[in-house]
């Protein structure tokens, strides 16, 4: 018996570029930059930190009442499933499909409460700590509340797996699907990680990026001879995920297909990168999806800029796909939107479903001097029409060794 | 009453309550709070005015009750 094909037939966005996908991907090919330098407290003085975040406003859409036990990863990812059920036409009376499934990668999940339940805890004296800041710190809160406000009443389920969580979440989504136990999931990614204490902890990690001598917003350089490290963004994404005969049925857009998810561990350092590992993510969604790597045309990396990750991602890329190392176009998008890590996947997804959908290919921006090391066609620059795209990867790899690779394939009439 | 007038101005600034909603004879279901934010109003009415309620004076049904209660125990606490 055939797998069931899965559809993706909404996509919502609160990213660093803004809420609506068409015109964040023009940004995106565009080569505009969201990374900005931030005052942020640090040490009891203010200190300038890069970073990509996002300019959100949860009214109308989060009533204040509910909007006080909502940490801000939910506020986020409920206003994306809010426009993924719009796009879609699934949004009925401001209710979601009943039956569906909600699946969330989330890495820190309601950080920014945890820390201010913290500074409750160890203030002195002691200050009156919430009742519901542990509801708001889970990192299931997110999932659960797009649950809540859309009554929807499948399974809930969190990934949290650092900057594989939404790779995943959407790869066990389409896992789901195809093997009949959903017809539809949202699924996706949130990310609210750019609290003053999670920030203080990513400087300490020494993987944060520099700022270029020509500003804030040419400082994510991955695959580039002068990358300096990651820049972080927060953001949510969330996407419909569809059976054929649910898509079919209702006459529904197909924006793009899932044909293949494959997951591996590195089994080999919590946050050096192994390209055997990598490799092993990408041959094993490859297999899944029965397609041979001379039919990828796209890969998004997942190359966040440091010296260590992009080098050993190509040398995974080139291992992966042998002779067609040479042909096939990679770009990190990372390069504008800075690393969602939760959220970075979703992201990556979209953008990528918009290039398979546009016939055109974002580049790899500020990579003005590539590094012989990483030894890809990285489009430098400036985006390329690819009017004969049909396939592409998205690459996702985490600290802790874990790899997520999802193959994409262009909506087909 | 004090109690009544405090709780007031918490539901509509915190708890984005409209003020048309909020009558002595409101239960706090009826006003949109579930048990997590009637512990929170309590809570916060409490801290306010350094009063405890006692789990059995925590059943009030309505916002008029709960304000009632609160005034008995700030009299009993004293000056």
């Amino acid at each position: 018996m055939p797998l069931r094909r899965i559809f993706i037939t909404g996509i919502g966005v609160v990213s660093p570029h803004g809420e609506d996908l068409n015109d964040v991907f023009d940004r995106v090919f565009g080569g505009e930059s969201a990374i900005r330098k931030v005052q942020v407290e640090a040490d009891g003085s203010m200190t300038d930190m890069l970073l990509a975040p996002v300019d959100f406003d949860p009214d109308p859409l989060i009533p204040k009442l509910r909007g006080r036990y909502m940490a801000r990863a939910s506020k986020m990812a409920v206003g994306a499933a809010h426009h993924a059920l719009e796009g879609s036409g699934l949004l009925v009376s401001d209710a979601g499909p009943a039956e569906a499934g909600v699946y969330m990668g989330c890495g820190l999940g309601g950080a920014d409460e945890l820390q201010a339940h913290y500074e409750r805890y160890l203030a002195d004296p002691p200050k009156r700590l919430r009742a519901a800041s542990t509801p708001m710190v889970m990192a299931s809160a997110p999932a659960s509340q797009i649950s809540m406000q859309f009554g929807i009443v499948g399974p809930t389920v969190t990934y949290s797996i650092a900057c594989v969580s939404s790779a995943v979440a959407i790869g066990e989504a389409f896992r789901a699907i195809r093997h009949g136990y959903v017809d539809t999931v949202l699924a996706g990614g949130t990310e609210a990680q750019l609290n003053t204490g999670t920030l203080a902890g990513w400087r300490e990690l020494g993987v944060l990026a520099s700022e270029h001598s020509t500003g804030a917003e040419a400082s994510s350089r991955p695959f580039d001879t002068h990358r300096t490290g990651l820049v972080l963004g927060e953001g949510a994404i969330v996407m419909v995920l569809e059976s054929e005969r649910a898509a079919r049925a209702r006459g529904a857009e197909v924006l793009a297909e899932i044909v293949g998810y494959g997951a591996s561990s590195d089994a080999y350092n919590l946050t050096d990168p192994c390209a055997d590992g990598q490799a092993r993510a990408m041959r094993s969604a490859l297999e899944d999806a029965s397609v041979s790597p001379e039919r990828i045309g796209y890969v998004n990396a997942h190359a966040t800029g440091t010296l260590l990750g992009d080098r050993v991602e190509a040398e995974a890329i080139r291992n992966t796909f042998g002779s067609h190392a040479d042909k096939v176009a990679v770009s990190s998008t990372k390069s504008v939107h800075g690393h969602l890590i939760g959220a970075a996947s979703a992201l990556e997804v979209a953008l990528t479903v918009r290039m398979l959908q546009t016939g055109r290919i974002a580049p790899t921006s500020n990579l003005t001097d590539p590094d012989p090391e990483c030894d890809l066609d990285c489009v430098p620059l400036v985006g390329r029409e690819s009017p004969d795209l049909e396939y592409a990867l998205s690459n996702s790899f985490a600290f802790g060794g874990s790899n997520a690779t999802l193959v994409l394939r262009k909506a087909m009439a | 009453m004090k109690s009544y007038d405090f709780l007031v101005k918490l539901l509509v600034e915190e708890f984005g309550v409209s003020a048309g909603e909020l009558v002595p004879e409101a239960s706090p279901t009826g006003l949109g709070l579930d048990s997590l934010s009637t512990m929170e109003m309590v809570r916060e009415l409490e801290d306010e005015f350094g009063i405890t309620f006692s789990t059995e004076q925590a059943n009030f049904t309505t916002l008029g009750e709960a304000a009632a209660l609160a005034d008995e125990l700030i009299e009993a606490k004293g000056p």
